[in-house]
């Protein structure tokens, strides 16, 4: 059980780093090369340089984030399906540089990494959690949305569009590098392996199952679709079948996701007006 | 105040404007006209900056803003309408005024980026609710700003560009697809922005509102500017005539 909630909480961290670069508009595929960058950075300080696990995993989130703005001053010049074709390369592009690192052991992988429990995994959760949820009701919110809504608009009204992109896919680089330096102390051997295309697909398929329009849909894409194939294990062969309908459905049913804001909006209104009804 | 001078564009092959030149004051609603394809949009999207000019300078209260990016000429002071509408459609009427005016303030620090902007906008309220009331939505504020007509949105674009404290505003064509009694009470919200000390800068097709709003009048046509002034001496321009209607055959 506690390593099924290990890897929600790095689910729930990749899928934070999609809904960032997704809530300014845009479509990374390649989270899983940021976040085998945090990982490989943060083992190879702590296996071979000795630094302690905290700075270490911070110092692989960091190198991350500056590997992000690098890439993504160019790379969103591109709209659409081009930017997610990019991405999509570059994060097979350093799973491909990791296979043939020796210093970081190549496709045999990096060994020796150890310490992080859940707890940590919980900290990092709930601080990346918190930090995105006065991100969304900061000044900075109301321009994600605008650019998400209509660029060339949103540049009308005095945004720096190109910026604020570069800056929160920057960001989303960030956490991914954590999630990755948590993940691979966690599992205590990474190998390229671990970060393929999937791990990015399913980032950005659980922020889209559970709604892209605030960070608790994010959190709840993760936290269900990390919990569902557990859930069904009792149907043995059929549950991955099961799982792929289930998102057929949700994407029939709730095209905006789970949770969207105007649902948000409700349920918080609705224990007040009740109160209020009562009185 | 804004002072365009030689200004060419083109785009592909095609001269999109040629040698255009226009001066505004600081006040005043002036009327820019001409056929369909005659370069009006072109010369309203190089003015807020969605591209550059090919060549020739222009000049904002002194500033050269011939090569600066759209969301810096909105800082400096001109915003813009849009000939097909863009409303950030998912978000309510108030919040498309809100975004605005919070994008007036530079957006650097951490405290744009963590703290909640609740109290911001209250502070901004009040102005808000003055703008939506001007334009006469304000009984609309909780509607998403995809459901309103399609008058309506135009004015709501009016409101969100003015919530940023242009000094000029460019409207294009905020009549289009408008009924005559909402032309009419269009044209009246017009003069009263024009009180509040704005320039105004309309490109219309509806000859009847910018006759009766603006004082002077330039004509494009096939990108050159073929005539200027008062309405009145535009309606007996030969050339103007001859733009629109074609050359008398004898």
């Amino acid at each position: 059980m506690e390593g099924v909630l290990a890897i929600m909480g790095i689910n729930i961290l990749m899928a934070y780093s999609a809904y960032v670069i997704m809530a300014t508009g845009q479509l990374s595929l390649g989270n899983a090369g940021f976040m085998a960058i945090g990982a490989y950075c943060a083992g190879y300080l702590t296996t071979v340089g000795g630094v302690d696990l905290v700075p270490a995993v911070f110092a692989g989130s960091l190198l991350a984030g500056i590997v992000g703005l690098i890439l993504g001053i160019p790379v969103l010049r591109f709209q659409g399906f081009f930017l997610v074709l990019a991405t999509l390369g570059f994060g097979e592009m350093i799973r491909a540089f990791f296979v043939n690192f020796e210093p970081t052991g190549g496709a045999y992988g990096m060994r020796g990494l150890f310490g992080v429990e859940i707890h940590h995994i919980a900290v990092a959760v709930a601080g990346v959690t918190l930090l995105l949820w006065l991100l969304e009701r900061s000044r900075i919110g109301r321009a994600f949305d605008a650019i998400s809504a209509d660029e060339a608009a949103a540049a009308g009204i005095g945004l720096n569009v190109r910026l604020i992109k570069v800056l929160a896919f920057g960001f989303g680089a960030m956490i991914a590098g954590s999630a990755g330096g948590l993940y691979g102390h966690y599992l205590l051997y990474i190998e390229p392996g671990n970060f393929t295309f999937l791990i990015s697909a399913m980032a950005v398929l659980f922020v889209i199952l559970g709604g892209m329009e605030s960070v608790w849909g994010a959190l709840l894409g993760a936290a269900i679709f990390s919990l569902l194939p557990e859930v069904l294990r009792f149907m043995h062969d059929w549950r991955l079948s099961l799982f792929g309908a289930v998102l057929i459905l949700l994407m029939i049913f709730r095209p905006r996701g789970l949770l969207t804001r105007q649902l948000i909006r409700n349920l918080v209104r609705l224990p007040a007006r009740k109160s209020s009804e009562d009185a | 105040m804004l002072e365009v001078k030689r200004v060419s564009k083109r785009i592909g092959g095609v001269r999109a404007l040629e040698d255009v030149s226009l001066a505004l004051p600081a006040t005043g609603v002036f009327g820019l006209i001409g056929p369909n394809g005659a370069g009006k949009t072109t010369l309203l999207n190089i003015l807020s900056g969605t591209y550059p000019a090919t060549s020739g300078s222009i000049h904002f209260l002194g500033r050269d803003i011939s090569r600066t990016g759209a969301h810096r000429i909105a800082q400096a002071g001109i915003a813009r309408t849009y000939q097909n509408i863009r409303l950030f459609t998912a978000n309510t009427v108030l919040e498309n005024v809100i975004v605005a005016q919070n994008s007036r303030a530079p957006l650097h620090g951490l405290q744009s980026v963590i703290w909640p902007r609740g109290k911001a906008e209250r502070g901004l309220a009040d102005e808000a609710r003055g703008l939506l009331e001007l334009m006469n939505l304000w009984q609309k504020r909780d509607f998403p700003s995809g459901a309103l007509s399609y008058g309506e949105q135009r004015r709501l674009e009016i409101a969100r560009a003015c919530a940023l404290k242009p000094r000029l505003l460019l409207l294009d064509e905020p009549a289009a697809g408008m009924n005559a009694a909402e032309t009419n009470s269009l044209s009246c919200r017009i003069n009263e922005l024009r009180q509040s000390g704005l320039c105004i800068l309309l490109v219309e097709h509806d000859m009847e509102l910018v006759m009766r709003s603006c004082e002077h009048v330039f004509v494009l046509n096939f990108g050159e500017m073929i005539s200027e002034g008062s309405p009145a001496t535009i309606q007996r321009d030969k050339m103007v005539i001859e733009a629109y209607l074609g050359e008398e055959e004898i």
